[in-house]
């Protein structure tokens, strides 16, 4: 009860103290009873997260019936009205408004896809070389000469199991975090939802993942296996996962290469480190006691379950996917809260 | 009485500017003067020596306007006024430090002409894209296609990639696109500079016609004060950063006029 009171007084104290100042260029939070730059506000977690529910809760209260009357309307050229503000977090108007965008997540892929092999002579076959060639130099040097363990099957078809998701992991990583930068022009002359940007770069690269993903069927039918009638539900899980782990921490990466280029000479040298870190170019259990610690990396559990799920090398571990599920899920959800916090800001640094 | 579509309430936008003594401040200079004078320099990052200082400057301050639909309304200043930074606010590129704009329609802005024309890209294919950036749809833009290539006037070139165009037809095709976007709010920066005497006239027409026949509303910088006076009725004179006079065209250049004389004759500071 006393804790209660305290808090109470405390909202009371910093309510006055807000309506007292009269800073023309104050913060947004300011309506809602509490300047983030009061002590109260800064110290005190308790208050802070209190606040910050109440603030959503009187979101919600207000967002909630205008979607429902909005998605009722017909008349679509009479309710758009654009208010522009300091500063907004999240509000459900972004969504529809992405969803009013979408054909442009579709135009942007589709310029990326065929701007890519413009003038080249063999086009859409370096889709297809670049797995193929890693996969036969991995099974080289570390299947034939270094005899490395693959859980009993054949080292190449082994190797480029893993080396399918790591691709289009790492492909997607890469290209998410360069995307902003790369788009300078675009982003600083137009509006448009930036979060856009990185989703076509990672369906771009979807399309990479489709075209090797042909090769893995033919090496499948080749070796003589057959995936497993679980599979139908796993791989599309594991995609999932793949697209999550790699959008979440492209979104994050994206976000800071706006400010600090740095991002971009350290992410090529972090992913190869990353590969070796990855059970791509051996078995799991390798590790013996600690491969609870590879575990931590949630493109183990995917490369793993795809070998499980497509060469039937181990039993499929549902715990492992879960894990990495929830782990990708809560990068995702991080990811998108990094590049929303500074979307607006994007034109005025990059 | 209609409600304005575009109201303006205190905007401002401010930027923090740096000024370094030294230049820029790098790792490999931090640890050269660490092992060179180690305590002199030590000392002097404690004074707060040699830091850089950091400066608030207002890009734009307290702007206040309303706009009414069907109008087409010029922005005119010098240089550094702040009227692309009020554009870049107005189609949500940046957002204000302060203040808060309501516009009841849909946006769209022309602050370049072919953004994210992609050179490898044919001049079909451009089309498509430019046009889905600045918010069309993909059967709006087929439907307008035929429309877009003639007023660019470069049916001949179409397939050929946009890295071989002039830069005049890159201009034209560009701004083709833009015009026929159906925003209810119109945003176009001084872009016009760029293409032949006639390519301008034929623009400027198509704006006006844009105005009156389909009652959109247009905001329109330019350095170009007879295609204000010729366009706009209404004008907008920015200074600094702040508005100095919204009023009709003839007033609002007759003081920028004014400004400018004044200045010229001042001495220089």
């Amino acid at each position: 009860m006393l804790s209660e009171f305290l808090y109470n007084q405390r909202l009371q104290k910093t309510l006055r103290q807000s309506k007292s100042t009269t800073d023309p260029n104050h913060h947004p939070r300011f309506r809602a009873g509490m300047p983030k730059e009061s002590p109260v506000y800064q110290k005190n977690l308790p208050v802070r997260i209190s606040i910050s529910c109440r603030l959503l809760l009187v979101k919600i209260r207000h967002t909630v019936p205008k979607i429902l009357l909005k998605c009722y309307s017909f008349d679509v050229r009479t309710d758009v009205e654009i208010i522009i503000r300091p500063k907004k977090l999240f509000s459900f108007k972004e969504l529809r408004e992405i969803w009013k965008y979408r054909e442009l997540l579709y135009f942007f892929t589709w310029r990326d896809l065929k701007v890519r092999y413009k003038q080249t002579s063999i086009g859409v076959l370096w889709a297809v070389f670049q797995p193929l060639a890693t996969m036969v130099v991995f099974s080289v040097f570390f299947g034939k000469l270094l005899k490395a363990p693959s859980d009993g099957v054949p080292y190449p078809i082994f190797v480029y199991t893993g080396l399918l998701f790591w691709q289009f992991f790492a492909d997607s990583l890469s290209e998410t975090s360069n995307v902003l930068v790369k788009n300078q022009a675009i982003i600083t002359k137009v509006y448009f939802p930036r979060i856009i940007l990185p989703f076509s770069s990672v369906l771009t690269k979807l399309v990479d993942f489709g075209i090797a993903a042909c090769i893995l069927a033919g090496m499948m039918v080749y070796y003589g296996y057959t995936p497993k009638a679980s599979s139908i539900i796993v791989l599309p899980i594991l995609l999932l996962v793949t697209f999550m782990a790699a959008v979440g921490s492209g979104l994050i990466l994206a976000s800071l290469n706006v400010k600090y280029r740095d991002v971009r000479y350290i992410l090529p040298f972090f992913i190869q480190l990353l590969l070796f870190l990855t059970p791509v170019i051996y078995p799991a259990g390798i590790a013996g006691k600690y491969s609870w610690l590879l575990a931590l990396n949630p493109m183990m559990g995917v490369i793993q379950s795809a070998r499980a799920v497509l060469l039937g090398t181990t039993e499929i571990n549902w715990l492992l996917i879960g894990i990495s599920f929830a782990a990708t899920s809560l990068v995702m959800i991080l990811g998108f809260y990094a590049f929303k916090k500074t979307e607006r800001f994007f034109a005025d640094l990059i | 009485m209609e409600q304005p579509i575009i109201e303006v309430t205190n905007i401002g936008k401010k930027f923090t500017i740096s000024h370094d003594p030294k230049g820029h401040w790098n790792l490999r200079d931090v640890i050269v003067n660490t092992v060179k004078r180690p305590f002199v320099f030590l000392s002097h990052k404690l004074q707060g020596k040699n830091l850089p200082t950091k400066e608030i400057f207002w890009a734009l301050k307290d702007v206040n306007f309303t706009v009414h639909r069907g109008e087409i309304i010029g922005i005119i200043g010098h240089n550094g006024a702040g009227k692309s930074t009020l554009l870049k606010i107005l189609s949500q590129i940046t957002p204000p430090s302060t203040g808060e704009i309501r516009i009841r329609g849909t946006v769209g802005s022309l602050l370049e002409v072919g953004t994210g024309f992609h050179p490898d890209l044919s001049g079909r294919e451009n089309i498509f894209f430019n046009g889905a950036i600045l918010g069309m749809k993909k059967k709006e833009i087929a439907r307008k296609f035929n429309a877009i290539v003639a007023f660019a006037g470069i049916e001949k070139f179409i397939d050929t990639p946009v890295k071989h165009y002039s830069s005049g037809m890159y201009v034209r095709l560009g701004f083709s696109v833009a015009v026929h976007m159906d925003p209810d709010v119109l945003i176009i920066d001084e872009v016009l500079a760029v293409g032949d005497e006639s390519f301008q006239r034929q623009c400027l027409k198509k704006m006006k016609e844009i105005a009156e026949n389909e009652n959109r509303t247009i905001l329109f910088i330019s350095h170009n004060l007879d295609a204000i006076q010729d366009l706009c009725k209404r004008s907008i004179l920015l200074s600094k950063g702040e508005v100095e006079l919204v009023g009709k065209t003839d007033d609002v250049i007759a003081r920028y006029k004014q400004d400018l004389a004044s200045e010229e004759s001042a001495p220089q500071e």
